[in-house]
């Protein structure tokens, strides 16, 4: 018999104590035990995607810009409602939280930015961004995936999408996992030593090597988050989105070398009903964010959070007290030593809602591509010395760089 | 006490000797492919009948009276709505039509008797891939892919061509001639559903077209739009349309058309020898194998040229050919919903109000229904499906839905004192499966013999558990 030698000791009778279900939670056996590696000194990336086009307008509002009231009868957002930064953009009450952030110098937001592909389309915009290649047709790999190659180590946990399935972003050569959540993912509860070593001889036997290959990639994983510590003093909201941020945190404070991790948070289709919907999502967002940031301590100076959306939303409110799917909207630059405290637009300059500025006539202009944010974070948080080798088709100019750590 | 390999060995043969290698009389491996897996009823209907009277009655799927599965439909009330009237109803919102429409696949997948048309449609589904909006992906199912996936070929191209759920995820509704002005914005050619429509839905990539031909046939569908108000949520505006002359491909059009200019380029779409060529290998590569043989794809090829794209003689020539019927068993890891499918009808559960268990597997492995990330569909391919933390997930999965079985009062046919070799027989005998190879028995037959003092309950569950998970029940 296999692994014989790898028997664990425990007993039947420990056995029976937890038998009165199916899955019996059992202490992981030291045979997973890991040589510990030491807490992470390299760069992390964490891509958290709005999906289905936020209204950047209503999440960093311009009151600054004359015609923004005047667009949106119903669903503005007064200067007294809003939480002022800086007397021309105000935030939405519900980034509450944010604001002590953006006060520090952690935080910083880039306006006016997007994707130069004019796709109303969210799955197209959506891919777009992920694979950084905005108009290129038949880019399946993500951006963060290539970022992932360029690195000489590699594993399954350097890229970790925590959500139902893997992210675009990390998709491609470079080997990256998804996980639901980290419980989901957790040996203890089931997977039994003994049961282990039969999946193991049975997998071995099998002619499709594959299926070998991958259960050792999986008890392997398994072993890797067992070892992550889960336990925090910090308080997280009661949302899915601020569990997966938990994980998140978890991964990147334990020694198992995660570097690009993803997370979706979905809701912010909003074709009507604006005001009902934004402050729910945006409060579930900020909650989340402010914190996971306080989670990360002292690994908050290395951990780049990145926020974006596939697209803003139409300038003028629509019949229906929403917005329609538009162009430009906003990013949020969290942590990472980012130069925060400031709204970054192109050459400083908001590029207005009067008729004649709106992109085709209708939605906040795309000053700022989002793949001189990209190229920037490559370059200053990164350390890949040459941008162009993660956005082909894309010729990076520092001088185009938003300026994040300047 | 632990039996000393020789015993095992034998024993190992003894359970395997019912079938070695393939076995045209076996009904179970047929099952595998054309159904989600073996049930009681089929696989006694397969002996009655034999194996071709068999796949001729799942070819003709009106002649099977499905009428116990649609009972089960009935708590689904926005499953059978019109489009129309789930356009209209909007105000319940989309999550409810989105959730039914997924059980409902659910539901199918493991109980309706017509096996074969249920795995055509999720095949064709995915072929025409459109994401879940809660309004029309039900009746884009229903009316546009199911009614017509043992029909010809261009009639379903063309229902896709005019639904509103490939016009709106596709953005052909958005595909306008040039220089049109609406709401006081210029508008063109949106030409993304063109190039799906070559490179996924017909010829394919390597067809050898050009950008050129992705935009003339993106010209050709201008003014095919929505409305929610006719009966299939078509309509053409002939403003919008692009009146100049186009040539794509091989299809020379003239000036001034309209409507027809969608349909003609449809249909020589439809008939192109490449279009037949990825049909076909496709078609072997779901139902024979992976690396599909080339003779029997070539044959299907001929099928689908020769009948005009009649798509149940490209079906039967498939599945009367040798290729298929003596192919070599479980080549195939299952994809999530053939597992999950398979498990229920293997175990005998019965979904009463717990459907969500099941969609809730199938998200963790990665196969939520109408949910997949691109225009491509659902992968077919077996290294997909081996992503690590899903299979994690499916090893989770028939251990939860062994329990449930014998929760729910099913025995499996045990009691869980037996001898581990009679425990482990009868289980698989219960299950249906048609052999375990030694490597696989051997690791059970531990196993139920550590589990030797465990209340019977337990060792059945369990050891039913390890049988689910052996790669003779997860590959296909």
């Amino acid at each position: 018999m296999r692994n014989q030698d790898r028997r664990p000791r425990f007993t039947r009778r420990e056995f029976l104590r937890g038998a009165g279900t199916t899955l019996v939670a059992l202490a992981v056996p030291s045979v997973w035990a890991r040589p510990g590696r030491a807490v992470g000194t390299e760069p992390v990336v964490v891509s958290i995607f709005l999906r289905g086009g936020a209204d950047g307008l209503s999440l960093v509002v311009p009151h600054g810009d004359p015609d923004y009231a005047a667009l949106r009868p119903t669903i503005q957002l007064s200067p007294s409602d809003t939480l002022d930064i800086g007397g021309f953009y105000a935030l939405h009450p519900s980034l509450a939280s944010l604001r002590p952030l953006y006060q520090n110098g952690s935080l910083a937001i880039l306006h006016a930015v997007g994707s130069p592909d004019p796709t109303r389309s969210h799955f197209a915009a959506q891919d777009a961004i992920e694979t950084a290649a905005p108009g290129a047709h038949g880019v399946t790999t993500g951006w963060l995936n290539r970022y992932l190659a360029t690195q000489s180590v590699t594993g399954e946990f350097t890229g970790v999408s925590v959500g139902s399935s893997k992210t675009l972003a990390l998709a491609g050569s470079a080997e990256t996992i998804s996980l639901v959540s980290l419980d989901t993912f957790q040996p203890g509860k089931f997977l039994i030593t003994e049961r282990v070593s039969a999946w193991q001889a049975i997998f071995d036997a099998w002619p499709d090597r594959r299926l070998s290959h991958a259960s050792e990639e999986m008890f392997a994983a398994a072993a890797v988050v067992a070892s992550v510590p889960r336990a925090t003093p910090v308080i997280y909201p009661d949302t899915d989105f601020a569990r997966s941020l938990r994980d998140v945190a978890a991964l990147i404070k334990s020694p198992v070398g995660v570097r690009a991790l993803t997370v979706d948070l979905n809701g912010f289709d909003h074709h009507v009903d604006a005001n009902g919907r934004m402050p729910a999502i945006a409060g579930t967002l900020a909650g989340a964010l402010a914190a996971f940031q306080q989670d990360l301590g002292a690994d908050a100076s290395r951990t780049l959070t990145l926020v974006m959306t596939e697209f803003g939303r139409t300038a003028a409110e629509n019949g229906g007290g929403g917005a329609d799917h538009g162009h430009g909207s906003v990013m949020f630059a969290l942590g990472g030593g980012v130069h925060g405290g400031r709204v970054l637009t192109k050459d400083r300059q908001w590029p207005g809602l009067a008729p004649e500025n709106l992109f085709e006539g209708r939605d906040l202009a795309v000053t700022t591509d989002f793949r001189d944010v990209f190229a920037e974070v490559l370059r200053r948080h990164l350390g890949v010395a040459d941008p162009n080798v993660v956005l082909p088709g894309f010729a990076a100019d520092r001088a185009r760089e938003p300026g994040l750590w300047s | 006490m632990r039996r000393s390999p020789f015993v095992l060995a034998a024993i190992a043969l003894a359970l395997s000797a019912s079938c070695i290698g393939p076995d045209r009389t076996d009904p179970r491996p047929l099952l595998d492919r054309i159904a989600y897996g073996p049930s009681p009823e089929d696989t006694r209907r397969i002996r009655e009948i034999g194996a071709r009277a068999f796949i001729e009655e799942q070819l003709d799927p009106t002649s099977i009276d499905d009428s116990a599965f649609e009972a089960r439909l009935a708590s689904y009330p926005t499953v059978g709505m019109s489009l129309a009237d789930i356009a209209s109803i909007q105000t319940i919102g989309p999550d409810v039509p989105m959730l039914e429409s997924m059980d409902a696949k659910i539901l199918r997948a493991a109980y309706s008797k017509r096996q074969l048309e249920a795995i055509l449609s999720d095949f064709w589904f995915n072929h025409f891939h459109v994401r879940n909006d809660g309004i029309t992906v039900g009746s884009y199912e229903r009316d546009v892919i199911r009614a017509h996936v043992l029909g010809r070929f261009e009639e379903m191209l063309v229902a896709v061509a005019r639904s509103p759920a490939m016009a709106i995820y596709l953005n052909n509704m958005e595909n306008v001639r040039d220089g049109v002005v609406i709401g006081g914005v210029e508008r063109g050619i949106n030409e993304n559903y063109a190039r799906e429509l070559l490179e996924l839905h017909t010829v394919g990539v390597d067809a050898g077209y050009t950008q050129q031909d992705v935009i003339a046939l993106a010209r050709c569908l201008t003014g095919w739009s929505v409305d929610f108000e006719e009966p299939d949520g078509f309509t053409y505006i002939d403003g919008l349309h692009d009146k100049g002359p186009k040539q794509v491909m091989g299809l020379a059009i003239g000036a001034n058309g309209g409507e027809d200019d969608g349909r003609r380029a449809l249909a020589y779409l439809a008939a192109h020898p490449s279009t037949a060529a990825q049909i076909a290998r496709k078609l072997v590569r779901r139902f024979v194998d992976e690396n599909p043989p080339q003779a029997l794809v070539d044959t299907a090829t001929d099928t689908f040229l020769r009948t005009r794209g009649d798509l149940r003689e490209v079906m039967r020539t498939i599945l009367l050919s040798d290729a298929f019927l003596s192919r070599p068993p479980r080549t195939k890891l299952k994809r999530p919903l053939v597992l999950i499918a398979s498990t229920i009808r293997a175990l005998r559960l019965e979904i009463q109000d717990d459907v969500g268990f099941y969609r809730s597997y199938l998200w963790l492995l990665g196969e939520l229904p109408y949910n997949a990330g691109d225009p491509r569909g659902y992968s077919e391919n077996s290294a997909q499906w081996l992503a690590s933390g899903a299979l994690l997930s499916r090893l989770e999965f028939v251990w939860l839905a062994a329990g449930r079985a014998r929760a729910a009062g099913l025995d499996l046919d045990v009691s869980g004192s037996e001898p581990s070799f009679e425990l482990i027989g009868r289980i698989k005998a219960r299950l249906a499966l048609s052999r375990l190879s030694s490597g696989t028995l051997q690791p059970i037959v531990d196993y139920a013999e550590w589990l030797a003092v465990l209340p019977p309950d337990i060792r059945a569950v369990e050891t039913a558990g390890l049988v689910l998970s052996s790669p003779e029940f997860q590959y296909h």
